[in-house]
């Protein structure tokens, strides 16, 4: 099963119904009020976004700072619309949902923030944070939502006696804690998860990633993993999505990725991750990636990574590289006219071009 | 606390400490009265041309020894110790005496390089401005050279043009490389980096890693790097100090750290992280949480998240001391690892 | 903030906070103990002054315009009435309306910044508008208004005075609300379903009420002295009501042949109003630094 491609055309054709989630073609463009009120400078932070999740998947969403993963999560969680393209969940079109199915949606779709100690309400206590969705979304009586809240609240390792507790006496990990009971209390099919552990010391973040885990086995739980902690994702995620500058260049298996990559820019970012390991220390001025992300402002012609990549050719400057799967499937699709072999290879500019060919 | 001796610490004796502290103590006090032991006695040498990287998480007190020796740290006391730089303890020093060494011998980057930036100044006149501290009668001339080549030397393009920009034209890491020029501008022998790409995407921070070694290379600055990050240790470091609680836990030669890390926390946090390199089966967790650093516990404060020390007396009476391993590495553990104690829940359980 | 600044705060954010954090830092400061302590006693005076008058103020018990006296602390009035119980009775309503028009302003003003900070645009456009609109009237004169309006009592006058002070809390409620809304717990919020009304009263103002509270108290001190302005001019509570502007107003024709009578109610005010504003200063200390959980050094008012 390939994942959906940005070429084809969707209008009255094939539903991904099957999938849990699935975005078609989306495109977000954040308007910038211009010198003269008609000119129409966009950012286009997501620009042509096609993917797919399954039940049961845990799927990374990595890049760096500017690649829209986080405005693709929050068109996810139907906070923000998108320019173009749709998002399927269930089989239900977000946009056409309307009242209380909105609301609805809420029941089985919840989100993780990123920091914890602005995402709760420092009003409430932390159990009453975690009662919130069910009492917006009207569940039970008040003792019910209480027992449910409790419940949640040991599953993720906090004792009853905090149930009471205000927000600022809890520390970084215990506060994600509470995110998380907060996000399953609803028992949702799907948790949107934003750099869940990124603002969490190293200490803690094993203790929340494994935390998550074993709640996706325990609730059969779907993750959408959004991190540029690319260890961290390797090690929770089944599938990864890689993006840069509003665009998928790679998905697929998780494993294979992140270790044999076939984009450039996937290769170029492993590489430049540090080990810690002094022996297999980077040797100093060797093959980092130059440059820095472009504006989305303006976006290089052709592949938007050509001008950075140490294996561009003519053809990248000017033709933007279609999403494409390997032959022989295995679900792993990326943007590139030239993917690297299946060898860690030094760039052979020769044999990239016959690699081409197959 | 008794001061370290760490002079068998290390392949090689160090032949030239080019800044050494001895036995600091930091404390906060909160304005609700309570009272941070932010440093409790820490002690370390910088050798002439070497990286020391201070690892610790949130609260163990790495960036509050770095600002104690910059002489930056505002709302704490130094209540003891020495900083002696060049031979001189500079917390005995008339104050005026020691902003004209700090100034001209120790160079900073910091972790958020736009709040770094004076964003009303042009770039090249911040460069200038730190050209003068050391050379009053530098002439204009002279400064644009010096600032051009700076700016090139740290990666910027096109020095000519940038050098008049202010620093919100510039993006993070850009602001970090300018920063790094002013760092080196005084070609200063000590450096000190405290999470310097801390802010920044992983790509740039490969760069600036890359151009701080660079930088260090060609000025011969020692440098001290603070950081949380155990990869950009091992990418960086020569030698390293552990610190945990306000204290240093463990101490010594980057690969011995690595390879062989004697106090339960280091083992316990190579164990707990993830890998890009390996599949990794289970993470190791480490239970609890970081020390409450206006609560620290009688003995040693990692003792109620360690696998070894839970329930052993010891541990929860008596802080570690510091003593030298026969492999050259430092530790303050009573039950160091390699030492053949196995984990276990302890010979006297702990009230 | 600067790269030290963000560090040093880093470093000493207590990781426990102490529930009593407000309660500590209020009784560390002075001006706020101060002004609690006078407070507490106006609060007791005004309570109990029914039990506590010497005399009662309505009655002329005397012969007019006595000197200070054993029986009459502060002497008695042209009406022979002794001025003591009456200043004592006229606290009852000053601080009743004082504190009663500070409420409804707050209550006024409140919701009408909220709605206009949380939606934006046009609305926010709209409210900002009616709130210009109500502080670019002169106070005095649309109090007068309201009054004629509505007629001359102590009730109108609070009224009247909440009018005029709400904008003061439609632009504070606004601010404090275009900050909370780019909180991720908002965000929150609106991932769990929940409606703009649910997310403006149950989310967003309860985070609001902190600088408004401190708002609240300095309006009724500002009320305290617009309640007499209006007594003064014979817009307040009707005659015989002891309100301290109408005593001051009468005082004023008899300013030789007794001094003390225009004496008393002016200070009587004057502690009033001392009494709101150190309050104020005790509240405003106490909230500073223990609102916002991002605060690391600092908070010290």
């Amino acid at each position: 099963m390939l994942e959906s491609s940005i070429s084809v055309e969707r209008d009255g054709g094939e539903v991904a119904l099957d999938s849990l989630l699935s975005l078609e073609n989306i495109k977000v463009a954040f308007p910038l009020k211009g010198k003269f009120p008609w000119s129409r400078e966009s950012v286009r932070a997501v620009d042509g976004v096609s993917l797919r999740c399954e039940k049961g998947d845990v799927l990374g969403i990595v890049g760096e700072s500017g690649c829209g993963k986080t405005t693709l999560a929050n068109v996810i969680m139907r906070v923000l619309k998108p320019t173009e393209g749709r998002v399927l969940f269930e089989g239900e079109d977000h946009a056409k949902r309307t009242g209380t199915r909105t609301k609805e949606l809420y029941r089985s779709l919840q989100m993780v923030f990123q920091d914890p100690f602005t995402s709760l309400n420092p009003v409430l206590s932390a159990g009453g944070n975690v009662m919130e969705p069910l009492r917006i979304q009207r569940v039970g009586n008040a003792q019910e939502r209480r027992d449910r809240a409790l419940k949640m609240m040991a599953e993720v390792g906090l004792r009853a006696d905090q149930f009471n507790r205000k927000i600022a006496e809890f520390s970084g990990g215990q506060l994600q804690r509470i995110a998380i009971a907060r996000a399953l209390v609803l028992q949702p099919k799907l948790v949107v998860l934003d750099e869940p552990v990124s603002s969490l010391d190293v200490s803690i973040q094993a203790q929340v990633v494994n935390l998550l885990l074993r709640l996706q086995r325990e609730f059969d739980l779907t993750y959408i993993f959004v991190s540029h902690d690319l260890a961290v994702v390797r090690y929770i995620c089944n599938r990864v999505a890689v993006m840069y500058l509003g665009k998928i260049v790679e998905v697929g298996p998780a494993n294979k990725i992140l270790s044999q990559p076939s984009h450039p820019y996937t290769r170029a970012l492993l590489d430049a991750i540090p080990i810690p390991d002094p022996h297999k220390r980077r040797p100093t001025g060797e093959a980092v990636l130059k440059g820095e992300v472009p504006s989305p402002l303006n976006p290089p012609n052709g592949c938007r990574f050509h001008p950075r990549c140490p294996w561009a050719q003519s053809v990248c400057a000017t033709k933007s590289p279609e999403i494409r799967g390997l032959p022989g499937g295995n679900d792993h699709s990326f943007a590139c006219h030239f993917p690297l072999g299946e060898t860690d290879a030094i760039p052979d500019l020769e044999n990239s071009k016959q690699r081409n060919k197959q | 606390m008794t001061t370290t001796d760490f002079s068998s610490a290390g392949a090689n004796a160090p032949t030239n400490v080019v800044l050494a502290v001895e036995n600091l103590h930091v404390e906060f006090a909160m304005p609700d009265g309570t009272n941070v032991r932010a440093v409790n006695g820490v002690s370390y040498q910088l050798n002439s041309g070497e990286t020391l990287a201070i690892v610790g998480e949130s609260g163990s007190g790495k960036s509050v020894t770095a600002l104690s020796v910059l002489g930056l740290l505002r709302g704490g006391t130094i209540k003891r110790g020495k900083i002696i730089i060049n031979g001189n303890d500079v917390l005995e020093m008339d104050p005026v005496e020691r902003r004209k060494l700090l100034g001209s011998e120790i160079a900073s980057i910091f972790q958020n390089p736009t709040s770094a930036l004076n964003p009303l100044m042009k770039v090249g006149d911040q460069i200038v401005e730190t050209l003068l501290v050391k050379n009053r009668d530098l002439t204009k001339r002279e400064a644009r050279k010096r600032v051009f080549s700076l700016l090139s030397a740290v990666g910027v393009p096109e020095p000519e043009v940038r050098a008049n920009s202010f620093p919100h034209q510039f993006s993070g890491g850009m602001c970090q490389r300018v920063v790094i020029a002013i760092a080196i501008a005084n070609e200063p022998r000590i450096l000190i980096a405290d999470e310097p790409t801390t802010a920044v995407d992983v790509t740039i921070q490969a760069q600036l890693l890359d151009l701080i070694e660079m930088a260090k290379l060609e000025t011969g600055a020692s440098t001290v790097l603070i950081t949380h990050d155990l990869g950009v240790v091992a990418q960086a470091a020569d030698r390293v100090a552990v610190m945990y609680g306000g204290r240093i836990v463990e101490y010594g030669d980057v690969f011995d750290i690595f390879e062989r890390p004697s106090h339960p926390y280091t083992g316990a946090l190579l164990g707990s992280m993830p890998r890009i390199d390996e599949d990794v089966e289970n993470l190791e967790v480490i239970p609890g949480q970081p020390p409450d650093m206006t609560d620290l516990p009688v003995g040693c404060a990692f003792q109620p998240r360690c696998a070894v020390g839970k329930g052993r007396v010891l541990c929860g009476t008596t802080i570690p001391d510091y003593s030298n391993l026969p492999s050259g590495q430092g530790v303050a553990c009573h039950y160091p690892l390699g030492e053949g104690i196995p984990p276990s829940l302890g010979d006297n359980q702990n009230a | 903030m600067s790269a030290i600044d963000d560090k040093l705060g880093e470093i000493s954010k207590p990781k426990q906070r102490s529930r009593n954090t407000f309660w500590r830092r209020f009784l560390r400061s002075p001006t706020g103990l101060f002004g609690a302590i006078l407070f507490g006693m106006l609060i007791f005076i005004s309570v109990l002054s029914p039990v506590i008058v010497p005399y009662s103020p309505l009655e002329q018990v005397s012969p007019p315009l006595l000197a200070p006296s054993t029986q009459h602390f502060l002497g008695t009035d042209e009406l022979g009435r002794d001025i003591l119980s009456r200043v004592i009775a006229g606290s009852r309503l000053s601080i009743a309306i004082a504190v009663g028009a500070a409420i409804l302003s707050a209550i006024i003003g409140t919701p009408l910044g909220v709605v206009a900070g949380y939606f934006g645009g046009v609305v926010d456009g709209f409210v900002m508008r009616i709130t210009d609109f109500a502080l670019a009237l002169p106070g005095i004169l649309a109090a007068l208004v309201v009054i004629v309006v509505l007629g001359s009592n102590a009730v109108n006058v609070a009224i009247a005075i909440a009018i005029g002070s709400s904008p003061a809390f439609a632009r504070l409620s606004r601010a404090k609300t275009l900050e909370v809304k780019t909180r991720a717990f908002v965000q929150a919020s609106k991932t769990m379903g929940a409606s703009h009304l649910d997310i403006m009263m149950r989310t967003i103002a309860p985070n609001v009420i902190p600088p408004l509270v401190v708002q609240t108290v300095v309006t009724a001190s500002m009320a305290v002295l617009a309640t007499a302005a209006l007594s003064f001019l014979g817009l307040g509570a009707p005659p015989p009501a002891p309100t301290w502007g109408a005593m001051l107003h009468d005082a004023n024709s008899y300013l030789w042949d007794s001094p003390i009578y225009g004496i008393a109610p002016g200070l009587a005010l004057t502690i009033t109003v001392v009494a709101f504003d150190a309050l104020g200063k005790g509240v405003s200390a106490a909230i500073g630094g223990a609102s916002d959980h991002e605060r690391g050094v600092g908070g010290h008012v």
